[in-house]
């Protein structure tokens, strides 16, 4: 196995080079194609997941010589040697007269015009090699859509996960890939709030994800990303936003399984006086390898944008944050927050954080990022010690207040209890030497 | 009365500042680079074998490297041309130039920064002597007394030869990047100075005091080795816009501090808006030693430095203060590293950045902690000024932290001219450009304050030069 970054070289026993297999990879063109018409889908999506047939031929692995991919290096991935499986997919949404949500292979007949209209309209499939892998062969879609002035109160919950038996060797002894494709178009006046929950089992995993959020005229979309993967799942996202006039999207994204996650996330703001909030929280250990490339594009006058993203890292676990506001010189009045902060658990653990600023114009209310890497207060883990608690424990709590900033802004109900949880069980048998 | 106009590219003949060595005969290369030209100019110079070869390895490094990937102004890079430069100089026709020909707005900002005839005169190309030649005799004495070596980069070679070779291109290889190469290959003049172990150099060095007779160069070359626990200041003195009708300065500039030893390498840039001002600065800190750099940068059209400091044995501590000030067209990409690999190593890094017009500031910095340096810490603190709203500022700070025992913070803020700040002082009578050149000294304030003296007012003169028409 080749070491470059660790654990991202390709976990396949075989390195079977697919392209000699003849074109039957599931990869190419023709096939790619083929299986479309099979599934019956319409002809627009059959040339546009062609079209992300070529664009993945044509394209090369990132290398670590590009800024967004400097610290995850992805060389020795070979996308091609992994067998996409069918996911398991499960939608409950109580939803307002209109709206949509479910499978976007069903929503190709009942929405079709919001389908063809969106679909791809903010992620192109030519973008890079794992979004055209996505473009050609998403596998599991879901969309959500609602209508102008409709209010979905209730959150929408997304299941995908793929099953022990695909992952497994099912496919031929190649690892699996799953590759989800999440549509959310939310009309002017409307408001949504979607948890996507993301699940796998300890079997090789490559997920090539893309999301796009359309948020219109004083819109709110409230997106969870809640990633439990299981320990030899790699995903790497690509979610971007446009969001409208008066319009706020906020995303939050948990990392807390996975061998890799490679999440992208960007915010247009095109609308005037539109916001976007994103926060992340990472929880690592072992050899587990998080990283976050943002940007928040300030386009339109008075526009906001938080970012907080907080990873606490043990083992050898490392956080990459690379995130960056830009204001464009037509963004009068923008105000804008950064915030990357980093617990280090153990000798082991790596932080990199690049907050980047590119302000256009003066006209600006305040731009501002920070930055901090470094181990728990030394102060509040000597007061727990002194009473009683030992270093573990104490260090439980410690980490858990740590993301509270972030469970409580998302204020999902049940989340901040769920996620301290989480802390408990991960940080019971972590690494914290 | 001619026109100001800064971006003007007037002729007053070739370049001034060429090594000086009267026994050799006067030579101006042709404009273009080759490896024959580089061993030339070796040869010229009576250099060592080891010399000529580093030359020429570095000009085949040069070749070899493009430019920077992450450039913040990959065009305006990409607009130097390398075979239209004279790489190198010597002054064949010094006298020939007449002040008369200097244009005018460079004589008008002399004017107002109050340098007087002579020095100005000197300071434009156009002078024979600046007269402070006796001031740089008698220190050379005293420095001479104390074991100082003081030199041109040139005769620090000649002169010691063994202890430039040990240390020449160690900090900064040829490798290092297109423009460290690029002046490996061509390099002429600079400074060269040892202080041994134990000595306080009082005054501070200052290569203002040099440039006469050595001879300032586009490719100056400065080697600067503080022994156990000695001080030093040196100062790199571009204190008025300096005329140039060459538009390349890439300089490579290395500082070795030794245990306990300290060190501030203090550059006030001001160039004319026509050079670009491209320039690798390095020092290693060795054991509680601390190493210090204040780098201002007014002048130039694009300069892309970023002074770093390696912070190599126990107890070192790097410094960075860091002033950027970019009028109408200029680009500002400065900025610093502190590289920590050793235990209980300490840095700080201010920097103070002010856009004004279409100007564009960019801090960029890296901040690397290995493994190991466990007991470290270091403070990043960026604030930058925008005063016109098609002004620009960056902040690409990236840090990168192999250690779980540091504490390691930065931020960041941008902001425009506070108007409620404007209008507290307008209501005391104060005008508005008047308000607003306070405002903008109040904040460089931190960073001036550790400037000698006379920098600190001339460069309040300087950001109040810039600063003119600036409002309305």
């Amino acid at each position: 196995m080749a070491q470059t970054t660790p654990g991202l070289a390709s976990t396949s026993p075989s390195s079977s080079d697919p392209a000699s297999e003849g074109g039957a990879s599931p990869y190419a063109e023709q096939q790619v194609a083929r299986a479309a018409l099979h599934r019956a889908e319409p002809a627009w999506l059959v040339d546009r997941r062609a079209e992300g047939a070529r664009a993945f031929a044509a394209t090369a692995m990132p290398t670590t010589a590009l800024r967004p991919w400097r610290y995850t290096d992805v060389s020795t991935l070979s996308i091609e040697e992994h067998a996409p499986v069918p996911p398991t997919l499960r939608v409950e949404a109580e939803l307002p007269a209109g709206a949509y949500a479910g499978p976007l292979a069903e929503a190709l007949d009942s929405h079709a015009d919001v389908v063809r209209a969106q679909l791809g309209s903010l992620v192109a499939g030519t973008e890079g090699r794992f979004i055209a892998a996505n473009t050609a062969l998403w596998n599991a879609g879901v969309l959500v859509h609602l209508p102008r002035g409709a209010v979905c109160e209730q959150p929408i919950i997304i299941d995908l996960s793929v099953d022990a038996q695909a992952g497994d060797g099912a496919t031929d002894g190649a690892p699996a890939a799953l590759l989800p494709r999440l549509l959310v178009v939310v009309e002017a006046q409307a408001q949504a709030t979607i948890v996507v929950r993301l699940r796998s089992t300890d079997a090789p995993l490559l997920v090539p994800a893309v999301a796009e959020i359309i948020a219109g005229d004083h819109a709110t979309v409230r997106l969870l990303l809640d990633g439990r993967w299981g320990e030899r799942t790699r995903e790497f996202t690509t979610l971007r936003s446009r969001v409208g006039q008066g319009a706020t999207v906020e995303v939050a994204t948990l990392a807390i399984g996975g061998r890799v996650v490679k999440q992208t996330l960007e915010s247009l703001l095109l609308g005037e006086g539109a916001h976007s909030d994103l926060r992340g929280v990472a929880l690592g250990d072992g050899e587990q390898h998080f990283d976050f490339v943002t940007l928040q594009d300030h386009v339109a006058p008075r526009t906001t944008s938080k970012v907080e993203i907080k990873a606490a890292l043990a083992g050898a676990s490392r956080s990459v944050y690379y995130g960056l506001t830009r204001v464009e010189e037509t963004a009068a009045g923008a105000a804008a927050e950064q915030e990357n902060r980093n617990l280090l658990l153990s000798g082991h653990a790596k932080a990199d954080s690049d907050p980047v600023l590119e302000i256009l114009t003066s006209e600006v209310i305040r731009c501002g990022h920070a930055a901090t890497v470094g181990p728990v207060d030394r102060d509040a883990l000597f007061y727990l010690q002194s009473r009683g608690l030992d270093d573990r424990t104490a260090l439980q709590l410690l980490v858990a207040g740590f993301f509270q900033s972030v469970a409580r802004r998302i204020s999902l109900e049940g989340l901040e209890e769920d996620l301290a949880a989480v802390v408990h069980d991960k940080l019971a048998v972590a690494d914290l030497s | 009365m001619t026109t100001v106009n800064p971006g003007a590219r007037s002729v007053v003949g070739e370049y001034k500042w060429g090594f000086h060595d009267d026994e050799k005969p006067l030579f101006m290369a042709e404009a273009g680079h080759s490896e024959a030209l580089v061993r030339e100019i070796s040869a010229l110079k009576n250099e060592p074998e080891w010399m000529t070869e580093f030359r020429v390895n570095a000009y085949r490094t040069f070749l070899e490297k493009s430019d920077p990937t992450w450039a913040g102004s990959p065009e305006l890079l990409a607009a130097i041309d390398f075979d239209k430069i004279h790489y190198y100089v010597r002054a064949t026709d010094r006298d020939s130039t007449n002040w008369d020909d200097v244009p005018e707005y460079i004589k008008d900002t002399f004017d107002k920064l109050g340098i007087p005839e002579a020095e100005k005169q000197f300071l434009a190309g156009a002078g024979a002597q600046y007269d402070s030649e006796v001031v740089y005799h008698n220190i050379r004495e005293d420095l001479a007394k104390q074991g100082v070596i003081f030199l041109g980069m040139d005769q620090g070679l000649a002169e010691h030869g063994d202890l430039v070779r040990e240390h020449f291109g160690t900090l900064v290889p040829a490798a290092d990047n297109r423009f460290a190469a690029l002046n490996s290959a061509v390099w002429s003049g600079g400074s060269f100075i040892y202080v041994p172990p134990g000595v306080h150099v009082e005054v501070p060095l200052q290569a203002y005091f040099r440039i006469n007779t050595e001879s300032m160069g586009q490719f100056e070359r400065t080697l600067i080795i503080a022994d156990e626990g000695s001080y030093l200041h040196y100062v790199e003195g571009c204190t008025a816009p300096i005329y140039s009708t060459d538009s390349l300065h890439s300089a490579v500039v290395e500082i070795v501090v030794k245990k306990n030893a300290r060190v501030r390498y203090t550059t006030i840039q001001n160039w004319s808006n026509n050079v670009y001002n491209l320039v690798t600065k390095r020092a290693a800190a060795y054991e509680n030693a601390v190493m210090e750099w204040v780098d201002g940068n007014i002048g130039s059209k694009l300069t892309m430095k970023y002074p770093s400091v390696y912070l190599m044995e126990p107890g070192a501590h790097g410094e960075i203060l860091s002033l950027a000030f970019a009028g109408d067209g200029q680009h500002q990409d400065a900025g610093g590293k502190v590289v920590h690999v050793a235990p209980r190593t300490t840095s700080a890094v201010v920097s103070k950045s002010v856009s004004r017009g279409s100007g564009r500031t960019s801090y960029r910095g890296l901040l690397k902690v290995h493994e190991g340096a466990e007991g470290s810490s270091s403070t990043v603190r960026c604030d930058a000024l925008l005063l016109d709203e098609h002004s620009r500022s960056d902040t690409y700070p990236t840090m990168e932290v192999d250690e779980e025992r540091v504490n390691i913070g930065h931020e960041a803020s941008v902001s425009k001219l506070g108007e409620d700040q404007l209008f507290y002082l307008m209501s005391r009578g104060i005008t508005e450009e008047e308000a607003a050149k306070m405002v903008v000294n109040g904040f460089v304030e931190p960073i001036v304050k550790e400037l000698p003296m006379e920098y600190a007012i001339e460069l309040n003169r300087l950001i109040e030069l810039q600063m003119e028409g600036s409002v309305g």
